[in-house]
């Protein structure tokens, strides 16, 4: 009996050895990939698209959902549900449909769908964060089963852009007989891919619509996996585990770029680093008061250093607040050039020949790059004498103080996106003193006046226009030190041709296998 | 006994009343879900009707006293960010987080007894600095170092595990040998110390005498006794493990609540973090309330105390 029991023992201890032993051999089968393994850093927070306005979402439910108006990986303006668009007067547009498309549960789409989906999105019961976006659309109206028409409450140029990204349609049917939260567990639209299983926090499988109206899609099943440490991302990677993993941080590009299974391929970007200037209430005998003081630390910066050294050269010094993708983004602005001599020269202009303290807000971990990157900038004006210092904050606090204009800090560091892809944007949280980010207040009138005139802009030639003198009045006046694109990177097995997108949608449609 | 018992019970209601007030004003002071809600073009009016819609413009004292009392329903609320039952949430992570917490606990039972029996048997002896040494690199070790080191040897450079996820039982190996190593390394050399204890005393002595082997005085009545306090470590142990692993789920890619829990902390979305603290409070007070039922079962002399109090 006695002896029985230390043979249990010991029989536990060999087991667990053993089940150790054997685990290795089931785990090693290197298969040609079939099913195409994404994986991004958060998980989607639901299948519903009118509840969240997230990366991780948008970037999975572009798979299931389609929008009236399509965009290709440079962001140019394709049919999608939609075959054409036209304004009929300045604040209608009408939209003509596709025919003959179904919903992945067979409920057909239609005009009453779109204007079902609309409706929704924009009822404040619904909650939908980015309502704001698409505030200007007074009114959907059916006119037929295949026209909708879209009122604005004033000249909306840039509506079809809009509608490029958010307004994903959903199944009217569906949703009535089972509720909203059906959906947001279940998510169910016209996309190329149909929704098979969620795990949450773990993975969103998917699998080919045969039916999709652009065409089957090339890869029939794909997993979009949550992996939130960035080293076990690419680790799966390198294991050939993973055939795609975004938003990879700068240090880890050299090994993705040496191993033999994997590259880097970068895409263009829709997403500026700024230091943006604590301008509220600012007195008048402050130095960030007087534009050639803000200018000069524009001069002080070495974006390409910067590029080299934090971000492997992976990024591109911007002019102002828009880069080259974005419509109206006139690319013919120089950046502020790297000049120390020019910055000292226009400090002593405006009397701080001897510099002055310039404390920084940073982050650490919320965008790729950005302690590294706020600790050069830091250093770089420390060179012409400004005694710059960084205090690293979590990033819910730093925005409550942003938003409340309590920042105690001379300047934020921070990263703006548009993800709609147009040059006036941007400004127009950011920089704008009304904007809801603006720490530039009571701010410059020439230059609000211009945001707003943008806004109303009737047309997209007027857009144009009054996005280049914006530009131009922006890097005059300087409200921010202006650095360069935040990197659009993506790991990718070298086994796999796919276009990274500006908007970060991981949209698998176009993904091919390249078999060598 | 069940005095005892419906005291421990009030006095667990009321730590979990102070833990979920904690909670909720230090969330509540430290910033704006409505700020991290929504995205840079959203406008003032998006933010206020956020905050309306959830009643975050209200004053704090209201917003607590109505939270209170929907718990005291049972109903933890919706998540600001998913939209979804808060209950939902939590029963979907509990299931993961409880696997890899077993998993662990059986890890650091089994690695950590054994360690301790060694080095406690062989006292003086190279077994001893060896297991003692595994010991101090387990507790020294961060779990991100040893967990990413696990990854690229076992999953990228032989390829033998997967390297993260949620899945069969080979999914659980890496992390419940990070997790579980860590609490090995503190039971090993309680273990130690602890049979050194009793492996000194008369009662030993004196079963060797009656000519015991080994085994028997190790098995049946040194290791019974030394594991009173290795006990205590492994319930509270456990009960960390329940609630969330943060390190080890984040680095593996475990679905658990640890992970669920950070990412409502730092979205702000205060009805899941809350929801998560009381679940986690509740399991922790449970396993301890159990480690001292077990207590009884493994020390008669303790149920008999009880019983005469």
């Amino acid at each position: 009996m006695r002896r029985g029991r230390w043979r249990t023992i010991v029989a536990l201890y060999a087991a667990a050895a053993v089940v150790l032993a054997l685990g290795s051999g089931v785990a090693t089968q290197a298969q040609p990939p079939r099913v195409l393994v994404v994986a991004q850093s958060a998980d989607m927070a639901t299948g519903d698209p009118a509840k969240n306005t997230g990366l991780a979402t948008i970037a999975v439910l572009a798979n299931i959902y389609d929008t009236l108006v399509h965009r290709d990986a440079s962001l140019n303006l394709k049919p999608g549900l939609a075959l054409s668009w036209r304004a009929v007067d300045p604040t209608t547009w009408e939209f003509k449909l596709r025919k003959g498309v179904r919903f992945h549960d067979g409920e057909p789409f239609n005009a009453e769908t779109v204007k079902f989906s609309f409706d929704r999105m924009l009822d404040p019961k619904t909650r939908w964060p980015g309502a704001g976006a698409l505030q200007l659309i007074k009114a959907v109206t059916v006119v037929d089963d295949g026209t909708v028409r879209f009122t604005t409450s004033q000249p909306w140029p840039s509506m079809p852009r809009f509608l490029g990204y958010y307004g994903m349609i959903v199944p009217p049917g569906y949703l009535k007989q089972n509720g909203d939260d059906a959906l947001a567990r279940h998510p169910v639209g016209t996309g190329p891919y149909r929704f098979v299983r969620w795990v949450k926090d773990d993975r969103v499988e998917l699998e080919a619509n045969p039916d999709y109206w652009g065409g089957r899609p090339k890869i029939s099943r794909v997993v979009i996996r949550v992996i939130p440490t960035d080293a076990a991302r690419v680790a799966e990677l390198l294991a050939g585990s993973v055939q795609l993993a975004n938003l990879v941080p700068p240090e880890l590009f050299g090994a993705l770029k040496t191993s033999s299974k994997t590259k880097l391929v970068v895409g263009k970007s829709l997403s500026v680093f700024f230091v943006i200037y604590n301008l509220v209430n600012i007195a008048k005998d402050k130095p960030l008061a007087d534009p050639r003081v803000r200018q000069a630390l524009n001069y002080a910066i070495d974006r390409q250093a910067i590029l080299a050294s934090v971000m492997h050269n992976v990024g591109t010094p911007v002019a102002t607040f828009c880069t080259a993708v974005m419509t109206g983004c006139d690319t013919s602005i120089p950046p502020f050039r790297y000049d120390p001599g020019r910055a000292r020269a226009l400090l002593r202009e405006a009397g701080y020949a001897d510099g002055f303290d310039f404390s920084i807000s940073g982050t650490s971990g919320t965008y790729p790059g950005d302690r590294d990157i706020t600790l050069a900038v830091a250093d770089q004006l420390n060179r012409i004498g400004v005694r710059a210092r960084v205090h690293v904050t979590e990033v819910g606090v730093q925005l409550r103080a942003v938003l409340d204009r309590k920042l105690p800090e001379d300047g934020w560091f921070t990263r703006f996106t548009d993800f709609f892809g147009i040059s006036t944007i941007i400004p127009l949280p950011a920089f704008y003193s009304p904007g809801e980010w603006s720490q530039w207040r009571p701010g410059y009138a020439p230059f609000n006046q211009l945001v707003e005139a943008a806004q109303a802009a009737p047309d997209e030639a007027k857009l144009r226009e009054v996005s280049r003198r914006l530009q131009l009045m922006y890097k005059e006046q300087a409200p921010a030190i202006t650095l360069f694109t935040a990197p659009n990177a993506n790991g990718m097995s070298r086994d796999l041709e796919w276009t990274p997108r500006p908007d970060l949608e991981l949209t698998m449609f176009d993904a091919s296998w390249n078999r060598r | 006994m069940s005095g005892y018992l419906v005291r421990r019970l009030a006095l667990s209601a009321t730590a979990m009343l102070g833990v979920i007030t904690i909670v909720f004003v230090l969330l509540h002071v430290s910033g704006d879900p409505a700020s991290l809600l929504v995205t840079q073009d959203a406008t003032r009016q998006d933010m206020e009707r956020i905050r309306q819609a959830y009643g975050l413009d209200r004053p704090l004292s209201v917003q607590y006293a109505r939270f209170i009392a929907r718990v005291a329903r049972g109903d933890l609320g919706y998540s600001y960010r998913q939209g979804l039952p808060v209950t939902e949430l939590i029963a979907d992570h509990l299931g993961a987080t409880f696997e890899l917490a077993l998993a662990s606990l059986a890890v650091a039972i089994l690695l950590g007894v054994a360690l301790g029996m060694a080095a406690a048997t062989r006292r003086g002896s190279g077994v001893d600095t060896a297991a003692m040494t595994v010991a101090l690199l387990g507790t020294s070790m961060p779990s991100f170092w040893l967990g990413l080191l696990l990854i690229i040897v076992f999953g990228v450079k032989l390829g033998w595990l997967p390297i993260s996820g949620y899945g069969g039982w080979d999914h659980l190996v890496m992390p419940a040998f990070v997790l579980g190593g860590f609490y090995a390394a503190q039971v090993s050399r309680l273990t130690r110390t602890s049979l050194l204890e009793v492996l000194a005393q008369d009662y030993i002595r004196t079963g060797r005498a009656k000519g015991l082997r080994d085994r028997v005085v190790l098995f049946k009545h040194a290791l019974r006794n030394a594991a009173l306090p290795v006990l205590t470590v492994l319930g509270l142990s456990f009960g960390q493990m329940l609630g969330g692993a943060l390190i080890v789920e984040s680095i593996f890619a475990w679905p658990g609540m640890g992970r669920l829990a950070v990412q409502a902390v730092l979205g702000r979305d205060f009805p899941v973090v809350q929801g998560a603290t009381i679940v986690g409070a509740a399991v922790f007070l449970a396993v301890n309330l159990t480690v001292d039922l077990v207590y009884g079962w493994v020390d008669p002399r303790l149920r008999s105390a009880a019983q005469r109090a």
